[in-house]
């Protein structure tokens, strides 16, 4: 028994050996290919925000993230970008390509020594160690180790689950496996804990991109080309695949238009309101960096049934026409950015039914065909009993906004 | 020989003085040996004199120090013949020259009921207008807001109504000492609750509107049509009872128009500067009250389409602009 014990006290103690090895000896061996990243302000010479980044190829061609050099993405006449090494000096670097989408960027470097990490596409089993390299708040090139745990569920763009501590300024950085291959990019947390990656796939397509092809057009029609790509993308499959109904008190609803939605539910049914409020929101929880001012790829959709047996037909309908209101959006709120928001109203027949139907969008001066457009319906069929419906969405164009008002309308059926 | 008639001051809602001739002269000046004595320190102790000559009445002007005018004009000879009808200005001070057959203007109506005209309306009429007011409030409250029962919020709200409706008649109240030496406290407060009342029922018509034409603007610019005109109406009264106007209704329209125009003026810019405002019709009542058939999905489609187009063209002005600017 006393062998067992020491047995494994010693086995642990030989782990822990082991682990804090691979730790040191990925830092070791990486830390002269991992960067500080610096936006710097061309007007007073000095930092404007930084992140990390690290050597892909012999090239000198360097990944970090798309928001790491977004400020110089959108005003390059205002920032330059510039790598910090292992010794401490700056050099110049140039932007090459970007991914909106998956957050990333590759940048290149001339006269850089090292032959770039090397990106493992393989997949990890849940529970593996992984290590993470960045400069969290400039202090420092530090390495983290942490729990591979998966991609994550019900997101519109595939990341790993890291759990790790990552911090800001380790946006960009290196996440390896123990064999120190790189596996990911640090890109958000999401709490104690809860850090997220993007998968090394798509920065191993983006470095294909970006060493095949120059670019020839600006970054800002990159950016909208991508959104308009995504969100295309999105609906369709939306509206292409069958649809799932479901029974909320007396319609049929479509429900589980996407996979990546995360949906939750409440009743109210108070003394107060005197009236039954049964609701059922779904709503993408990821979204789409393209500036400090804008997240792009918003979607919700919005289900509220409303019962009473204690108003009366006028006073119902003014609890109705309290509900009957936009979704907010989860977007830019910069005059610049947008235009003014433009409405249309109707009273509808619909399926032999009366509905009141709001519908409003308003365009993004900078991305041309990209729109937030906002989408409400109320029946106005029975004097006692209502249901609204109500779907947002940011970044979308405008025929896939009309196809998402179309498929509401078609959908949501009244079935007693 | 006609009798020469002068009269201080020209407005007739003041009491004017009088003077009548009973001389073929009449010497007027700041001096006490005047028939006429004028105070005012920008007329002459010898000013003027009226005279009968000719059968009719003349001015010799006896001071030129400060020009005399008639009719608005500057006298350039010594003297000239006068009429009934016409005002002189000598200093600061107006005089007009009537004769004894000159005609005075019709009689004007009182309003209808006389009890609204009388001095006082006595307490009862007006603190019942009031209660009535009150109640029409919480009628409509009950009627259309009452999703939730607040009467707490809406006894505050009543209150603090009551209370502006007699700030609001006191204010005319004192208006109406100042110029015409009656409060008519209780006419005001009349008029004030009777048109807070007629607003309570008739801002529902608005909102209906709205639905029916399922349009934010149709609701918004009846409100301001039914406020326009409900403000003018109070506002006839308001001056009738202070002032001693001669087409209230007119000028109450002029005011109320003022003031809503400017209010939904200052309204519109303030929305002007939020972006994130979605306008759009939020009226909502159940289908039975609209009359006429709904529209359907495809015509309501392709509405949509054309009002969206307005604001692709909207939006590529804009595009266009920042690029002209950053050129």
């Amino acid at each position: 028994m006393k062998d067992k014990i020491l047995g494994l006290v010693l086995l642990l103690c030989s782990l822990s050996v082991l682990a804090e090895g691979t730790a040191q000896s990925i830092f070791s061996s990486q830390r002269s290919q991992v960067y500080q990243i610096r936006v710097i302000d061309i007007a007073s010479a000095d930092k404007f925000s930084i992140g990390s980044g690290f050597l892909v190829s012999p090239q000198g061609h360097i990944a970090t993230n798309f928001h790491v050099v977004s400020s110089y993405v959108h005003e390059p006449d205002k920032y330059k970008l510039e790598l910090v090494n292992e010794q401490g000096d700056s050099q110049p670097i140039k932007l090459l390509a970007i991914d909106v989408i998956h957050d990333l960027a590759i940048t290149q470097a001339e006269g850089m020594q090292g032959q770039g990490l090397q990106l493992s596409p393989q997949l990890l089993k849940n529970g593996d160690r992984i290590f993470s390299m960045g400069n969290p708040h400039d202090l420092g090139m530090t390495v983290i180790e942490g729990t591979y745990n998966g991609f994550v569920q019900h997101v519109r763009h595939q990341q790993i689950l890291f759990s790790g501590s990552l911090n800001a300024g380790m946006s960009g950085g290196p996440a390896f496996n123990a064999a120190g291959q790189v596996i990911g990019v640090n890109v958000s947390t999401g709490g104690e804990q809860i850090s997220f990656l993007v998968p090394v796939t798509f920065l191993a397509t983006l470095l294909q991109q970006a060493k095949s092809a120059q670019l020839e057009e600006g970054f800002e029609k990159v950016i909208g080309d991508a959104l308009l790509a995504d969100q295309e993308k999105f609906y369709s499959e939306m509206t292409d695949k069958a649809v799932e109904r479901e029974k909320l008190e007396e319609y049929s609803v479509p429900v589980n238009l996407a996979d990546s939605l995360k949906c939750w539910g409440h009743t109210e049914d108070n003394d107060k309101t005197l009236y039954i409020g049964i609701h059922q929101h779904c709503r993408s929880e990821d979204r789409i960096f393209v500036s400090n001012q804008l997240y792009a790829g918003h979607f919700s959709y919005n289900y509220e049934w409303m019962e009473t047996d204690q108003l009366n037909t006028l006073q119902f309908y003014n609890a109705v026409e309290q509900r009957f209101n936009h979704a907010k959006l989860a977007s830019s709120y910069d005059e610049e950015e947008v235009s003014n928001f433009s409405c249309h109203s109707d009273r509808l027949d619909i399926q032999g039914q009366h509905w009141k139907v709001s519908s409003c969008l308003r365009a993004y001066l900078k991305y041309p065909g990209l729109y937030d457009a906002s989408f409400v319906m109320a029946s106005l069929e029975h004097k006692d009993k209502a249901l609204v419906v109500k779907v947002g969405a940011t970044t979308i164009s405008k025929a896939n906004a009309a196809k998402l008002m179309n498929y509401m309308m078609e959908n949501v059926q009244w079935k007693p | 020989m006609e009798a020469l008639i002068i009269q201080l001051g020209g407005k007739h809602h003041k009491l004017a003085e009088v003077f009548r001739s009973s001389d073929e002269t009449i010497a007027v000046g700041r001096a006490y040996n005047n028939q006429l004595v004028l105070a005012d320190p920008y007329i002459a102790p010898q000013q003027a004199q009226f005279y009968y000559k000719d059968s009719g009445w003349r001015l010799r002007i006896l001071d030129q120090a400060n020009r005399v005018l008639h009719n608005g004009k500057v006298i350039e000879q010594e003297e000239l013949a006068v009429q009934a009808g016409d005002s002189l200005t000598l200093g600061r001070t107006e005089l007009r020259i009537y004769s004894e057959d000159y005609p005075v203007e019709e009689t004007r109506q009182l309003l209808v009921s006389r009890w609204l005209h009388s001095n006082s309306v006595g307490f009862l009429a007006p603190l019942l207008a009031l209660v009535i007011m009150l109640l029409t409030g919480m009628c409509s409250y009950y009627l259309e807001d009452s999703a939730e029962f607040e009467w707490k919020y809406y006894s505050y709200f009543a209150m603090a109504m009551a209370g502006f409706a007699m700030l609001w008649a006191g204010g005319w109240a004192l208006a109406s000492r100042l110029l015409r030496h009656q409060h008519h406290y209780g006419q005001h407060l009349l008029v004030t609750a009777c048109a807070l009342t007629i607003s309570e029922v008739s801002n529902i018509v608005p909102s209906y509107f709205g639905f029916m034409f399922s349009s934010a603007a149709v609701a918004y610019y009846l409100l301001l049509l039914v406020s326009f005109v409900l403000f003018a109406f109070m506002l006839r009264y308001h001056l009738f009872f202070a002032t001693n106007i001669k087409r209230p209704l007119r000028v109450g329209f002029i005011i109320s128009g003022v003031l809503t125009f400017s209010i939904s003026g200052l309204y519109g810019l303030m929305n002007e500067a939020s972006v994130n405002d979605k306008i759009y019709s939020d009226d909502l009542q159940p289908g039975f009250m609209y009359p006429v058939g709904s529209t359907s999905v495809d015509g309501f489609m392709s509405d949509w389409g054309e009002a969206m187009q307005e604001l692709d063209e909207m939006a590529g002005e804009r595009r266009l602009e920042e690029l002209n600017e950053n050129n």
